[in-house]
């Protein structure tokens, strides 16, 4: 379950370079808080009245929806 | 009120043992434990909370992430058509283990952090704890038993993604890659000797288990809203490769966003 294991090249130092192990890096210009915020609340609403589960944690995010309101169901 | 049933099981234990008391004599201590906890195990039983407690979900934690990932794929699949590329779309969802961050939180491990960048160059600095990160939901429309392969911080895309813990990059991985395939029919000893361009610091086992299940992988790391620490690592992959796929996880916009918004949900839930 655990191991010790070596720190990898500059992971002390907080610099890694994930093309260093032969990975892609895909920079995105995320949007704003208050976009990305509305963005996770459609996410939630979708996915609570698919599943009709709640999870409290999310929740505050709907009221980010009281003016946008859930899409309308196809 | 979550104390109530406790009160109950209370009362019905106390009325259970002045009950038996009574009628055993003379008092056999033994004999008096054994009936009382028969009573209390009848009487939990029967109660409603204690009955919907053991026939609630295991793990509600588990269950949220799980709902969160199905959605996400759901976003991904909509508007396709149904082909056998898609049938080997997966998300997978890996979380730093729950106890690791409670027994060791995030300060704790930035301060000792610093603490060993200034003791530097003692060779013990170089050298930390690395758990096994859980696979919290896997989802897909095919979905296979785990590879078995253990994840750690540091170890493959998900541990180089945890370690690079930049909030702001979608890592990829194209599996198809030449010098990749070649590396794969290389011995134990030669893999060792190679660069981690090529070997994605993995184990020659693991690679060639991973290069048999997936073509392409993109990855984001789940960040915790409060302290920053990477959480968790989300994965989209393909199994098939990049070159063959009509589906470019890495130049999909729809696959990206989806991945973005799910991780950011994950970072309340994991």
């Amino acid at each position: 379950m655990i191991q010790i294991r070596k720190m990898l090249p500059g992971e002390l130092e907080g610099r890694i370079d994930p093309e260093d192990y032969g990975f892609g890096v895909i920079r995105e210009e995320l949007p704003s808080d208050a976009e990305l915020a509305e963005r996770v609340a459609m996410f939630y609403a979708i996915a609570k009245r698919r599943t009709g589960a709640t999870i409290p944690a999310l929740e505050p995010y709907l009221d980010r929806l009281s003016i946008t309101g859930l899409p309308v169901e196809s | 009120m979550r104390l109530a049933p406790l009160g109950v099981i209370a009362i019905v234990a106390c009325a259970a043992a002045v009950s038996i008391g009574a009628e055993v004599h003379p008092f056999r201590p033994l004999q008096f434990a054994a009936s009382a906890i028969l009573v209390l195990a009848a009487t939990a039983q029967r109660l409603n909370v204690v009955q919907r407690w053991i026939s609630g979900p295991r793990d509600k934690r588990k269950q949220n992430i799980e709902m969160l990932a199905q959605q996400a794929f759901l976003d991904i699949c909509s508007n396709r058509i149904v082909t056998e590329e898609l049938l080997g779309l997966t998300i997978h969802v890996w979380g730093v283990p729950v106890w690791y961050r409670r027994f060791l939180p995030y300060a704790l491990r930035r301060t000792l952090k610093s603490i060993t960048r200034r003791l530097q160059p003692s060779l013990l600095a170089r050298w930390t704890i690395r758990p096994a990160l859980g696979r919290a939901a896997v989802v897909g429309l095919s979905t296979k038993a785990p590879s078995g392969i253990r994840f750690r911080k540091g170890y493959g895309l998900i541990g180089v993604c945890l370690a690079d813990n930049d909030g702001l990059v979608l890592l990829t991985l194209d599996v198809s890659a030449p010098e990749y395939n070649k590396a794969l029919r290389a011995t134990r000893h030669e893999w060792a000797e190679l660069d981690p361009v090529i070997t994605h610091n993995l184990s020659l086992a693991d690679s060639q288990k991973l290069a048999q299940s997936y073509g392409q992988v993109i990855a984001k790391v789940t960040q915790d809203v409060s302290s920053g620490e990477a959480i968790g690592c989300v994965t989209v992959s393909l199994k098939t490769s990049r070159r063959a796929a009509a589906l470019k996880l890495d130049e999909d916009t729809t696959v990206r966003r989806a991945l973005t918004v799910l991780s950011h949900a994950l970072a309340e839930v994991l």
